[in-house]
């Protein structure tokens, strides 16, 4: 289990996150199913550590908030 | 990793090429002071240091070595360690050269850092500084101690970061955290600019947004003031917890300083009630008398004996001196009538019937006959008497005698005092005796309280009569702060829940407000946003406990073999408010010991770097070594073999150079066999090649022999 994946699950343990959102979060076992999961908030949170990597340069930071924002504001049904 | 050999080349007291070839296990290196024990681990430092510092130096080559030279040879200083790692064999070597000049001086060149593997084929020559991947540098900093002063690694402000960093479940967890306050605000931002097109609730959403900033600044002031009386309580906390081992010694040595006050007091007084001025005494107060009164009383009657001889003769002297005198007079002065003029009677008629019955013829009164004979007989008269003016030469030319008697008049005076005398010098010597043992009591409490405070400043780890009685004054100031800190704390704490709370309930009644709108969506994603970045938050809090539960486990398991027949309470890792980690040994009652004894300390110190290792071990798929400079001074015997005895179970190599097994022989350090044979794993014995000269370091040599 790479640490991305580890990250993936510690964050999806959330209970407040599982059950406002109500996923199951054995079933995300790795990035992949994470980042294609019906569950906005699931895939948002795949997308957000894949696509940060670590990073903590300021553009990087920019190009994944618009990711993220573009992809609730598109995916979540209100 | 496993170190297969260390080769040790001219390296201090390490003369030409020395090997040491290691075990899988327990590796002990045992000699004695001086027998190149330190020298060793410092080989190893020098070797492992990766960072380009302390490259070449003199003071690493050996003495020995260079003494031997001629002018103009020269050799090398070469540490290198062999190890396997991950299936291949590496060495990593570390060098320089040296030459001696025709002066004497010596010089350094060609210095070369190394990691060689030989992949079966050719042998590959990298850069030292590679030994980094194979032994991190993170990893390093728990692999090497020096003494048990050394074994906290929470002692580094930083270690439970670096531990976090290096070994927890999830690495990076900063930069998300860093990212999740960004996407939060701009995500704000994005539904407060969508909002603002909603005119309908343009005041409700001004409202609510003033709301939302309000609680925001509001909840970032109270997190702020938070860490401060976090850190402010921690730190009072770190200065009770620093003297919480003086506490007592301190409280003694106040009662021990105001008992020494109060006896020295009494001392003075004592002795400014002693009055032994003897010599003043003796004549001031005719003390020299005691004991004289019968020679008193003899001398009165003797001197008023001569006094009433004295009185008597003046008396006699005075008195024929006198009638001589008188005399004399008459024989000298007398004006003689003539014969036939009987004598003044005669005169006297004579003048009173105013003739001269010598001559038969008349004398008128105040005639010139008549005056004639007045005359006479007032010169008669005047003849008779005796001058009163005319001193008699006195008996006695000096007044001894009437000193004498009025000395004796003054001795009578006193004599019932004199008798008195013995009586009163008794007293006052008593008395003096009385306060002389008074003062000796009060020396001998004095002695007692002055020992007790030796003893007490020389079990307080170095902390000076000041610092005590500066920490005893400080602890009730110190608890008074903490515990303020602490109240605040509470205080602040449930303001944020309140405030949170109302941030939340802004923030929702934002979103709902936004239902139904264009900005409905805009909202609902800062939401989203803001919820993920939560969890964002509590998943590297579990992350960090995780590991620190995570270590604690492991610890305690290590500590119950380390200690197994002993008390050995239980490790806990805390984290203090400031984010510094701190290892500490609790009771079943979950309070915490303070003061474990040194072998204690060094048991569960050590076990939570075994913990570490074992971590590192999880985390790289690999095992690493640990290497430690006398870590069990402080052991028994009994102590010492069985901890090295389970560290020889541990199936981890371990390399530990010690004094311990070594025990005294005619007068020399000699291996304890028997102890040596109890224990599971490679010896060496490290000793100075004999004979040497104790006054010349070019004579010391380090000699290894493999015991076992």
């Amino acid at each position: 289990m790479t640490n991305k994946e580890r990250m993936l699950h510690m964050v999806l343990d959330d209970q407040k996150l599982q059950e406002l959102y109500g996923y199951n979060k054995s079933e995300y076992e790795d990035l992949y199913t994470a980042m294609n999961s019906d569950n906005v908030v699931v895939a948002a949170v795949a997308r957000i550590i894949k696509n940060l990597d670590g990073s903590t340069d300021e553009s990087d930071q920019k190009k994944v908030y618009m990711t993220v924002f573009n992809y609730i504001n598109e995916n979540y049904i209100l | 990793m496993i170190i297969l050999k260390i080769e040790i080349e001219n390296f201090r007291s390490y003369y030409k090429r020395n090997v040491f070839e290691l075990s899988n296990g327990l590796n002990l290196i045992i000699g004695s002071n001086g027998d190149g024990k330190t020298t060793f681990y410092e080989a190893l430092e020098w070797l492992f240091r990766t960072d380009g510092t302390h490259k070449m130096d003199t003071k690493y080559i050996s003495k020995k070595r260079i003494e031997e030279l001629f002018a103009d040879e020269s050799d090398d200083v070469r540490v290198a360690m062999t190890y396997e790692h991950k299936g291949k064999t590496k060495m990593l070597e570390k060098m320089f050269h040296f030459t001696k000049s025709f002066d004497g001086e010596v010089s350094t060149s060609n210095y070369s850092f190394n990691l060689i593997e030989n992949n079966g084929v050719e042998r590959i020559v990298k850069d030292g500084i590679r030994f980094d991947y194979d032994l991190p540098s993170e990893i390093r900093k728990y692999t090497m101690f020096k003494g048990e002063s050394d074994l906290d690694v929470f002692q580094n402000s930083n270690a439970l970061k670096m531990l976090v960093e290096t070994f927890s479940d999830v690495k990076d967890f900063e930069a998300y955290f860093a990212f999740m306050e960004y996407a939060t605000k701009k995500a704000d931002q994005a539904r407060d600019n969508a909002q603002k097109l909603d005119k309908k609730n343009t005041d409700r959403i001004k409202q609510l947004n003033r709301t939302i900033e309000f609680e925001t600044g509001t909840l970032s002031d109270i997190e702020r003031e938070i860490k401060n009386k976090e850190n402010e309580a921690v730190n009072f906390d770190s200065l009770l917890k620093s003297i919480e081992q003086s506490k007592e010694a301190s409280k003694l040595l106040i009662a021990v300083n105001r008992r020494i006050e109060t006896l020295s007091q009494k001392r003075s007084q004592m002795q400014a009630r002693i009055d032994e001025n003897y010599t003043i005494n003796l004549l001031d107060d005719m003390w020299i008398l005691m004991g004289f009164a019968d020679i008193a009383e003899e001398y009165s009657s003797k001197v008023s004996e001569v006094d009433k001889k004295r009185r008597k003769l003046e008396q006699n002297y005075l008195f024929t001196a006198g009638q001589e005198k008188a005399i004399k007079k008459m024989q000298t002065d007398f004006v003689p009538l003539p014969v036939h003029i009987p004598g003044q009677k005669v005169m006297q008629e004579m003048l009173d019937e105013e003739v001269c019955k010598i001559c038969g013829r008349p004398a008128k009164k105040h005639s010139e006959a008549w005056e004639f004979m007045l005359h006479r007989l007032e010169e008669y008269q005047e003849s008779l008497k005796v001058p009163e003016d005319e001193e008699i030469a006195p008996y006695y030319m000096n007044n001894y005698i009437v000193e004498l008697q009025k000395r004796d008049t003054t001795l009578n005076d006193n004599l019932s005092e004199i008798t008195k005398l013995r009586h009163k010098i008794q007293e006052a010597i008593a008395f003096n005796n009385r306060m002389h043992d008074e003062v000796k009591k009060i020396d001998a409490n004095l002695n007692v309280e002055f020992e007790q405070k030796k003893r007490i400043l020389a079990q307080t780890d170095g902390l000076t009569e000041e610092q005590l009685l500066a920490n005893y004054e400080n602890i009730s100031n110190w608890v008074d702060q903490k515990n303020k800190a602490e109240n605040r704390i509470d205080f602040l704490k449930r303001q944020r829940a309140q405030h949170r709370a109302a941030l939340d309930e802004a923030q929702d009644a934002l979103s709902k407000l936004a239902e139904g709108t264009s900005a409905a969506i805009f909202a609902k994603t800062a939401l989203i946003i803001r919820q993920i970045s939560e969890a964002f938050k509590s998943a590297k809090e579990t992350n960090k406990k995780r590991l620190l539960h995570a270590i604690e486990d492991e610890s305690n398991e290590f500590l119950e073999k380390l200690n197994s027949n002993d008390f050995k309470g239980t490790i806990r890792i805390l984290e203090k408010a400031n984010g510094q980690g701190e290892a500490v040994l609790m009771n079943n009652d979950n309070t915490r010991i303070f003061t474990p004894n040194t072998a204690l300390r060094t048991t569960y110190l050590m076990s939570v770097l075994f913990a570490i290792g074992k971590l590192s071990s999880e985390k790289d798929k690999t095992e690493f070594p640990l290497l430690f400079d006398a870590p069990t001074s402080s052991f028994t015997d009994a102590k010492e073999s069985e901890f090295f005895n389970v560290i020889s179970k541990l199936k981890k190599q371990v390399v530990i150079v010690t004094k311990s097994f070594l025990k005294e022989s005619n007068g020399e350090a000699v291996l304890d066999k028997v102890k040596i044979d109890e224990v599971n794993g490679s010896v060496f014995r490290i000793e100075k090649k004999k004979p040497f000269d104790d006054k010349k370091l070019g004579t010391i040599q380090t000699i290894i022999s493999k015991i076992k």
